[in-house]
């Protein structure tokens, strides 16, 4: 076997799954070639590699932080969800929001309109008062209220 | 309790049939993780986000598969997930620092490290996971589901949904490319004296 054929059975000869026959004559060949054994040297630890990367020891932690992590992710979804239903919910706050303005607007409208007629009300009962004062006024002076026509009988009588 | 029934009463809302599943599972998922990502903290990171998915979808698990099946496809898509988020942002990266006009640093440590043997050594048995990574796809998660599940042909084929007959074949292509990649990269590689 030369170097050629060897490099095209190194791996399986790594890893002892080339024929019977073949693992014997290439076993002859890297014994008397050192390029060939260097090559086989280090296939053989890249094969051994997987095996030192494989995981062999309990890992005790990996359940409660896997817990933690679904814990965190519920959380999360439920925050989600919160945050999907707080996006519906907004355009319902602006138009509530909305409705709100207009009702308060109304009612400040009414509340105004009601205020004016008490502001109109409020003219007429002081114009009463003045009538009244007036009035008053114009029972102490007895002449701004007796008419003409008394004044002259009046005195027509007196003179008689 | 086979996986029937720990099945059964997860669906149940069982927690103690939960943590059962994730200790029985663990390991595999970890070593199938591992065989993708080769780091032991990613590894650990996506072997938890399958089993959060696996928590999060039992409910509607139908039993069309075997549990043991459709965890091991959960695991290998995530896996391949992350392999294929990471490529995209290491693209981005590089073409953002070809932009930049930066340096390849990449490039520059590779060859300062082939100066120094002993990082050589250490880095020798890495070169399996880079050509793992230029695989076809089916042909690396054969290949993991093999080295680092140790699980036989039946076993590949039903998470793969492949006959056995094309698991023999997908392997064996998968290892004839990784002994030319492997053979090329140690025959070439500067000589250190
Ligand atoms: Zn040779």
């Amino acid at each position: 076997m030369n170097c050629n054929e060897v490099h095209k059975q190194i791996l399986f000869f790594a890893e002892a799954t080339a024929h019977e026959n073949q693992m014997q004559e290439i076993q002859k060949h890297l014994t008397a070639c050192n390029e060939c054994n260097s090559l086989y040297i280090n296939i053989l630890t890249n094969l051994k590699n997987i095996e030192t990367e494989k995981t062999s020891q309990s890992d005790e932690l990996f359940f409660e932080q896997l817990q933690a992590k679904l814990n965190q992710k519920q959380k999360t979804n439920a925050n989600l969800h919160l945050h999907s239903f707080r996006q519906v919910l907004e355009p319902l706050k602006i138009a509530a929001v909305i409705a709100l303005g207009i009702f308060l607007g109304v009612l400040i409208g009414n509340s105004s309109e009601q205020t004016v007629q008490t502001e109109q009300a409020q003219t007429e009962t002081y114009s009463l008062e003045d009538e009244f004062t007036k009035e008053i006024y114009f029972a102490g002076n007895d002449l701004a209220y007796e008419s003409v026509e008394e004044y002259l009988t009046e005195t027509n009588s007196q003179n008689k | 309790m086979n996986d029937q029934e720990l099945l059964a009463q997860i669906q149940n809302n069982d927690q103690l049939a939960f943590k059962e599943l994730v200790k029985r599972y663990q390991k595999a998922v970890v070593n199938t993780c591992m065989g993708f990502v080769h780091n032991t903290d990613d590894a650990r990171d996506l072997a938890q986000e399958v089993f959060i998915e696996v928590y999060q979808s039992i409910a509607k698990f139908r039993g069309d598969a075997k549990l043991s099946t459709w965890i091991y496809r959960i695991a290998v898509n995530k896996s391949l997930n992350f392999l294929r988020s990471h490529k995209k942002n290491s693209l981005l990266k590089s073409i953002e620092q070809f932009f930049k006009g930066e340096k390849n640093t990449h490039y520059e440590i590779a060859h300062n490290q082939s100066a120094d043997s002993e990082l050589l050594n250490n880095e020798t048995a890495h070169v399996l996971n880079k050509a793992l990574e230029s695989l076809p796809e089916n042909q690396r998660i054969a290949f993991v589901l093999s080295k680092y599940d140790e699980m036989p042909y039946a076993k590949i084929s039903e998470v793969m949904d492949i006959s056995v007959s094309s698991v023999e074949s997908l392997l064996f292509r998968a290892k004839k490319n990784l002994q030319t990649k492997l053979v090329h990269f140690y025959t070439n590689k500067p000589k250190i004296n």
